[in-house]
């Protein structure tokens, strides 16, 4: 195809051409007072510090480090924390905001007024000074010796929660495969029978066989192990000053999961709130007609219609958990941006990579996010048409 | 034949009455089943336990008036830091003979809410005042000209600082923000990319990491040599990161104008920028305010963070509040008292938000 260049198309690239040399001459710009920088300073440029030994310790992490591990280690750490403590924390602030928004918008006036104080005293204090207060009202729990008992095995105390840890040795990744295997022998009966009511015009209720069919391998493995002493399960006892046995999880993690799960959960309430008044009340009426109780208009009818247009929103919430996790940094907890981002910068001095890394792993983050989300879409779009 | 075609009426039927006493209301809306029952006493108890326990922890039992922490004997809260402190924490260690310029600046700041609820106000006196503003506010707070005293930044801290960064940022963000939008909306291929680049990559990473780039990183772009005020810095991430965000909103707004308002405009002859400036922008703008409103909320919720890169906003005074040997140990007190400053200025902004949302419609 030819293109007729008039005199229209011709100003179009003008401008853009020079746009583009504006931006690049800023970056040349940047980039020289940069290298000059870094040459009157000294700092040697590259990733080759990550190979270097860090020398700082870290309280807590999922893989094994101990500061005669590298650079690169601890950044794994930070991203096996970020990743942690953002995954607890979306799942305690969805089931937090599904109960807080469903009893927005619930008939009973007192529940539908406390939810709503809730939100909105949640929503308008800053992260920041919530989570610092709830890591102040950690620290001024009693001490160890006098914990509280929360439930069998579980004590709370200023060291943080003690709880009972359970040791595969090695065979958890075995029971992750059979828990794999088995959800997918569950997938192939849900299709099955699918398949097989497709002209009913409904299906089947399946899914208490499917949950039982996916639990079943592991949970027979997980049995046996116990059975033969393969899985150990050790509980934290009061020795001395401090607990033996168990795990301990740290107040500062336990502190950032709350005040993350909490503040995001006023937003997700919020989201539930808004796409359930979003389904007319002419669904409500038409359920009530047919006779359905309440308890079922609102779930079989109305939250399941109002499930779709929530799944955008409510992962612009998990994103904002995944970034607002980088808060760990105030309380002094052990993620991306205080290890990579803080600890190793100032005993490294690379500036620009550290903090380029960090960027960089946020960046990826939320580019999987969204690249699942249009996934999910396109998936429900057909589904619709 | 009986050719009598009398009809038979019924006797007309009362209206069903709706009652609309509160005994009804009641039954209706508090204990139309056992399990609502349930609930509603549940409720009402806790009610009943937390409003007391509440205000007998923040007023009644409270102690308002003394020196140190030895007076606060009651069981309340101690609200001697705040205070003893309150001259801190409100001006920070501006000099006490020149607190009326943080009044009258801000008091400037202030005149921006009632503007936007004038329907009929003059649009390009708005604008101007918008520009204006920032100049006329950092003129009365740093001082140097027509014969106010300079004063330096370094004294900037607490209750105005925090409100001194959401504003600035507030206002800078603005026009940076409409330009993003509209090279996003653009058809222009290089233009539109490089809008949508830098739109998803600040917003992708959390405001920390930029924050710290400030902090650390900006110094190694400038030529060798020049210093830039840390207070500046931090400003300037504040818009440019409120930008990307408040592009988002616009654009969102640009999408709701109907096309045909973008074609009657070209076809009347109007140049790209007429149209813009005359007939789409005026509209998205004004369908917007709530909504930059509530980013405004979310600004001056995010200045909080300053605190990590030591800039002393509200909660970087209350946290030296807390480190000094005097006031240790009073954390309920002081966080109580951020939260309760942020929840008023936050509670009362989105809730005008919401009016005006509604107003619109």
């Amino acid at each position: 195809m030819i293109m007729k260049v008039t005199k229209g198309t011709l100003i179009d690239w003008g401008q853009q051409a020079a746009l583009l040399i504006i931006v690049s001459t800023l970056f040349l710009y940047l980039g020289t007072n940069m290298s000059e920088n870094i040459d009157s300073l000294g700092i040697t440029t590259g990733f080759g510090f990550l190979d270097e030994r860090a020398g700082y310790d870290i309280t807590f992490s999922l893989i094994d480090y101990n500061q005669n591990d590298t650079y690169l280690r601890a950044y794994w750490v930070g991203v096996a924390n970020t990743l942690l403590v953002s995954f607890m924390s979306i799942i305690f602030a969805t089931l937090l905001g599904f109960i807080i928004g469903v009893g927005r918008v619930s008939k009973n006036w007192v529940v539908s007024k406390l939810c709503r104080t809730y939100v909105e005293l949640i929503r308008n204090v800053p992260l920041v000074i919530q989570l610092v207060w709830w890591y102040a009202l950690f620290l001024s729990l009693p001490a160890v010796r006098s914990s509280i008992s929360l439930a069998d095995d579980v004590y709370l105390s200023n060291r943080g929660l003690a709880v009972p840890h359970v040791s595969m040795n090695g065979w958890g990744v075995y029971i992750l495969v059979a828990l794999v295997v088995s959800f997918a022998f569950a997938l192939a009966y849900r299709n099955y029978v699918y398949r097989r009511s497709q002209w009913q015009g409904f299906h089947p209720n399946i899914w208490p066989k499917f949950a039982l069919i996916t639990v079943s391998l592991p949970l027979l493995m997980i049995v046996l192990n116990v059975l033969n002493d393969n899985i150990v399960i050790s509980t934290p006892k009061l020795m001395g000053f401090n607990f033996q046995g168990g795990m301990t999880i740290i107040p500062e993690l336990v502190a950032l999961c709350i005040a993350l799960s909490v503040y995001s959960s006023s937003y997700i309430a919020e989201i539930v709130r808004g796409c359930i008044q979003s389904i007319s009340s002419g669904q409500q009426e038409a359920g009530k007609a047919l006779g359905f109780t309440d308890h079922n208009i609102m779930w079989k009818l109305i939250v399941p219609q109002a499930v779709y247009p929530m799944v955008p929103q409510i992962t612009s919430v998990y994103l904002n958990i995944i970034k607002n996790s980088s808060l760990g940094v105030v309380i002094g907890f052990m993620e991306l941006v205080s290890s990579t981002g803080g600890t190793t910068l100032n005993n490294t001095g690379q500036a620009i990579e550290c903090i380029l890394l960090v960027m960089g792993t946020y960046c990826i983050f939320s580019l999987i996010t969204s690249l699942l989300m249009n996934w999910y879409n396109s998936r429900i779009s057909i589904g619709k048409s | 034949m009986n050719n009598d075609h009398t009809i038979s009426m019924i006797e007309p039927k009362p209206a069903i009455q709706i009652k609309t006493d509160w005994v009804t209301w009641c039954k209706r809306n508090l204990f139309s089943t056992p399990f609502n029952t349930l609930l509603t006493i549940a409720g009402a108890l806790f009610i009943a336990w937390a409003i007391p326990t509440m205000l007998n922890w923040f007023i009644f039992n409270a102690t308002f008036i003394g020196q140190s922490q030895a007076d606060c004997v009651s069981n309340g809260a101690c609200w001697l830091p705040v205070v003893n402190r309150i001259e801190l924490f409100t001006y920070g260690m501006y000099p006490e003979s020149q607190q009326w310029r943080v009044d009258v600046a801000f008091g400037l700041a202030a005149l921006v809410i009632p503007m936007l609820y004038i329907k009929r106000i003059n649009k390009p006196f708005m604008l101007t005042y918008l520009v204006i503003l920032p100049f006329a506010m950092w003129m009365m707070l740093k001082g140097g000209n027509f014969g106010l005293e300079t004063i330096s930044t370094t004294k900037f801290a607490g209750m105005m600082l925090t409100l001194f960064l959401a504003i600035f940022g507030m206002v800078f963000a603005l026009p940076l923000g409409i330009l993003l939008a509209l090279g996003r909306h653009s058809k222009k291929p290089i233009i539109h990319w490089l809008s949508v680049t830098y739109i998803e990559l600040v917003r992708s990473v959390p405001v920390i990491t930029l924050l710290f780039m400030a902090s650390l990183m900006i110094q190694l772009f400038l030529p060798p040599g020049q210093e830039f005020d840390v207070l500046l810095r931090v400003v300037a991430v504040l818009v440019l990161f409120t930008a990307a965000y408040m592009a988002e909103t616009i654009r969102g707004g640009l999408q709701s104008i109907p096309q045909g308002q973008f074609e009657a405009a070209k076809a009347l002859g109007f140049g790209y920028w007429k149209m813009m400036g005359q007939i789409i922008l005026p509209q998205v703008l004004k369908n917007s305010i709530p909504s930059l409103l509530n980013q405004f909320v979310g600004i001056l919720k995010e200045t909080t963070l300053v605190m990590i890169v030591g800039v002393l906003d509200i909660v970087g005074v209350a946290s030296s509040t807390l480190s000094n040997a005097k006031w240790v140990g009073l954390e309920n007190e002081m966080y109580a008292f951020l939260a309760l400053f942020f929840f008023i200025c936050c509670f009362s902004l989105s809730q005008y938000a919401a009016h005006l949302e509604r107003r619109l419609k």
